[in-house]
């Protein structure tokens, strides 16, 4: 188990080194020198030149990679160009944010994508089936800014239910301690906090959550389906078991490794895609922050928000693997 | 009988239909205009843009989003009038300048203190000042190594309200240059305590005082009680960063703000035919041109490039690209009106095509020429559209013979050519640094800037000698009025030359709630709050 992990682990070296030569390359294959581009038409040569020197562009692209992983290795992202600070700590700032947007898109998905799975299945055939299985189909190729902007339009600036963006209401502060405002109201016993962001929550997680909720809609039938028509379903039956406890306890349970894997690698999906999301809805993540650094052309902040997302998408992974046994005693 | 009934009928739908127009239309006259109400303390405003301020330390900003906010917690000795672009005091309340203009006495306000209790006096200028000239290493102070740094001397404090500034040599610009934001004074204390860190933890003189930045949320100000200036009228002030022009808008419209800017072009008329907002719009400090590369045949011919000037039909272009007018206006030299020192007496060349084909005659084209045009590849505020703009110029240019080609490159690269004077005929512009004719006139034209293989400012490689004469004289003239009779001078030659083709000067614009009251946009873009108000 220990050497497993261990193992896993060190997988993320290679795979980060791989990101981190990808995403350099990337960057650097953007036109244009970035020192002349983000000082615009003012720029004097002398300050061009020092800001070049500054950013270590004047060197071979080769020493800049070597000199960039040798820092990241040690922790080092390096300092954002448009603010100054330290790269590691404008995505700590930020980190909470996608991470509750997240989790609570996957609690949406989960909620409404496993029962609906199971529904699909045993009324396999029926209009309930059809419904959620092109809910599903609709829900996977529907264009997240468009849905957004729509849910929006709908909820926020007709029916006046949601507010249109942020995280908490302009009017209320919380004292950050999580720096997830959900729990940092509740840590400061503030239910109208509370309230507030749970109202800015719902519209950004139910845009996030689209996707995941119908893959995993899918995958849940998918599953349900097949373990639904197997021996031992059929003598659980037999012997008379209500059937709810038939589907609940005896079917979910053994459907349930496939579930969690898609369920695992839809967070993976969701730290990393909340980039759109985020951005229509202001949702100050590093999603968002990722979007600022492309238009300011903020290398290290982009690089740094890149790794973040690769190295939580990996460690997610690992984290699902890990759960597996928990449910499924024959990998133990 | 049955036809009497409908027809009276109809007219009373009529009736009820008109009295509902005329009841709207009520409705959407300027509300601003019908209470004449005194100014009430209180409030929260909220202020959406489009992007989030990156560093609240004044001297080591270059982009608005930050200056925005850093105007509102900090003071510099001089600033602009909250109406032009006119100098007044500010901390300090009045200066002597020594014969020769080579050394400035800065007399300081008494009784003032920074947010953090610290007195304002002499030691916290200079503090501020050398603090920009003597950077560490890693830092740049952009500003100042461009505008200060050739010209200031040093700094010394004379007493606890003195301060004496000595210049390498006389600079006219010096006091426009000494209102821009970055020449703000800093708490000598917060500089100690935070150090670097002071881009977080701004202490200013200002209005509003820094309350807490929750970057990409929130940054919330509060009012300045012991403001030297009054109070200002609001009890916080917040900028919401919303990246989405659209939702923006949208928060607007709902009330969820009180102000943006940033608006979509698209979006004007539906902001003015809403009762309950109020448009802003002004000249921006910017100018988008047609650089005619003076060194070049046949654009050294100054009948050449009149030609074009009257070839290219200016009013139509703004009408196409900045939405009739409402996004910008035509230039008529390289200057926006804004800025003071404007020659009001010039008028633009008109339009003209059977002029300038006498001219090209003239100068021995009397069937054109082919020329190169190079496009924006980009968007800049001074120009949205360059590729198209370049198209409308192409086809304005063959209406009087002229062959035009359109090349453009990638940005850094295009910048770099028309910087060493690679071009024929170029589209670009600037966006004013300070609210002064020089940073227009001089940058944009001095024959010192026109050095070709280089990197020029002067993208026309223009070099009247005259011009040269009355820029360089207004440069190190003190008396205001002096330089602005030298820079009037100066446009009238300009045009008569015609060394690029002024186009068009971009404007500004932000949109409000009518409850938002004692706003206005001033000419260098800032957005001041300390006179702003909420009305119930």
């Amino acid at each position: 188990m220990v050497q497993t992990l261990l193992r896993r682990l060190l997988l993320l070296v290679p795979i980060l080194f791989g990101v981190t030569l990808v995403v350099f390359v990337a960057v650097r294959l953007v036109p244009g020198d970035p020192a002349q581009v983000m000082l615009g038409e003012r720029a004097r040569p002398e300050t061009i030149a020092k800001l070049r020197t500054e950013l270590g562009l004047d060197r071979p692209p080769i020493l800049q990679f070597g000199a960039y992983v040798a820092r990241v290795a040690r922790g080092d992202l390096g300092r954002s160009i448009t603010t100054g600070d330290a790269v590691s700590s404008e995505i700590a700032r930020r980190f909470p944010a996608t991470v509750e947007l997240a989790v609570a898109s996957l609690a949406i998905a989960l909620l409404v994508g496993v029962p609906a799975g199971i529904l699909a299945a045993r009324r396999k055939g029926s209009w309930v089936d059809v419904l959620a299985t092109s809910g599903a189909l609709v829900g996977t190729s529907m264009p997240i800014f468009w849905l957004g902007l729509v849910l929006m339009l709908v909820f926020s600036a007709f029916l006046r239910l949601t507010p249109l963006s942020g995280r908490l209401d302009l009017a209320l502060d919380v004292q950050a301690v999580t720096g997830f405002y959900l729990i940092d109201s509740l840590i400061a016993r503030d239910p109208g906090a509370f309230a507030s962001s749970a109202r800015h929550l719902v519209l950004p997680a139910l845009t996030l959550a689209t996707v995941p909720m119908a893959v995993i809609a899918r995958m849940t039938r998918a599953a349900m389906l097949e373990v639904l028509g197997a021996d031992y379903v059929r003598a659980a039956r037999a012997k008379g078991l209500a059937e709810h406890a038939v589907v609940w306890r005896h079917a979910l349970r053994n459907a349930l490794v496939p579930i969690v894997t898609v369920a695992g690698l839809q967070l993976g999906t969701l730290l990393s895609g909340a980039v759109l999301t985020e951005t229509i809805f202001s949702w100050p993540g590093i999603g968002s922050l990722a979007m600022g650094a492309v238009f300011s052309r903020d290398f290290p902040l982009l690089q740094g928000c890149v790794l973040v997302f690769a190295a939580s998408f990996v460690l997610v992974n690992l984290a699902t693997d890990l759960l597996y046994p928990m449910i499924d005693p024959r990998l133990r | 009988m049955n036809e009497k009934v409908n027809a009276r009928r109809t007219r009373l739908v009529a009736l009820i239909l008109g009295l509902f127009v005329a009841l709207s239309g009520c409705a959407t006259a300027p509300r601003t205009n019908k209470r004449s109400e005194e100014p009430r303390y209180g409030g929260v405003l909220i202020y959406a843009k489009g992007k989030d301020a990156t560093r609240l330390d004044p001297a080591d900003i270059n982009e608005a989003e930050s200056a925005t906010v850093t105007e509102n917690i900090f003071n510099g000795l001089v600033r602009f009038k909250k109406d032009s672009t006119a100098i007044e005091p500010a901390l300090a309340t009045r200066w002597d300048v020594s014969e020769g203009g080579k050394t400035y006495t800065f007399y300081l306000r008494e009784g003032v203190r920074f947010h953090d209790g610290t007195p304002f006096d002499a030691r916290a200028v200079k503090l501020s000042f050398d603090r920009q000239a003597h950077p560490r290493p890693g830092q740049v102070f952009e500003y100042w190594a461009n505008f200060f740094a050739p010209t200031v001397r040093d700094v010394t404090v004379l007493g606890p309200l003195a301060v004496r500034i000595r210049l390498k040599a006389p600079d006219a610009t010096f006091l426009s240059n000494l209102a821009i934001a970055s020449m703000a004074i800093l708490s000598p204390a917060a500089l100690a305590k935070w150090g670097v860190d002071v881009a977080r933890h701004p202490v200013g003189t200002g209005a509003f005082r820094f309350v807490k930045w929750v970057p990409g949320e929130r940054l919330v100000l509060e009012a300045n009680p012991d403001y030297w200036d009054g109070r200002p009228y609001l009890d916080k002030l917040i900028f919401k960063p919303v990246s989405e022009n659209a939702v923006r808008l949208l928060e607007l419209e709902v009330g969820e703000v009180h102000g943006m800017d940033g608006i979509n072009p698209d979006d004007v008329e539906r902001i003015e035919a809403n009762p309950e907002l109020v448009f802003h719009s002004q000249a921006g400090l910017n100018v988008g041109y047609l650089a005619l590369n003076n060194l070049k045949p046949p654009f050294h011919d100054a009948r050449v490039r009149r030609a074009v000037a009257m070839a290219i039909d200016k009013p139509s272009l703004v009408r196409a690209f900045f939405a009739n007018g409402k996004l910008g206006e035509g230039a008529v030299v390289p200057m926006p009106p804004t800025v003071w020192g404007y020659n009001r007496r010039l008028s633009d060349l008109p339009h003209d095509p059977a002029a300038a084909r006498r001219l090209l005659a003239e100068a021995g084209y009397p069937h054109g020429f082919d020329m190169e045009l190079w496009s924006l590849p980009v968007v800049r505020p001074y120009m949205p559209q360059g590729q198209r703009t370049a198209e409308a110029i192409q086809e304005s240019l063959a209406q009087v013979g002229i062959r035009a080609r359109i090349t453009t490159y990638e940005w850094g690269t295009y910048l770099d050519k028309v910087g060493k004077g690679d071009h024929q005929a170029a589209l670009i512009g600037w966006v004013g640094d300070f609210a002064d004719p020089d940073n227009f006139l001089y940058t944009l034209l001095d024959a010192a800037n026109a050095r070709p293989g280089g990197s020029a400012t002067n993208y026309s490689f223009y070099r009247g000698e005259a011009v040269h004469k009355l820029l360089t004289r207004a440069r190190t003239t003190l008396d205001p009025l002096a330089r602005a009779r030298l820079y009037e001078k100066a446009q009238a030659l300009i045009q008569h030359d015609m060394p690029m083709v002024p186009l068009f000067h971009a404007k500004q614009l932000a949109a409000f709630r009518t409850d938002i009251r004692g706003f206005s946009l001033h000419p260098t873009g800032t957005k001041y709050f300390e006179r702003v108000w909420l009305a119930d």
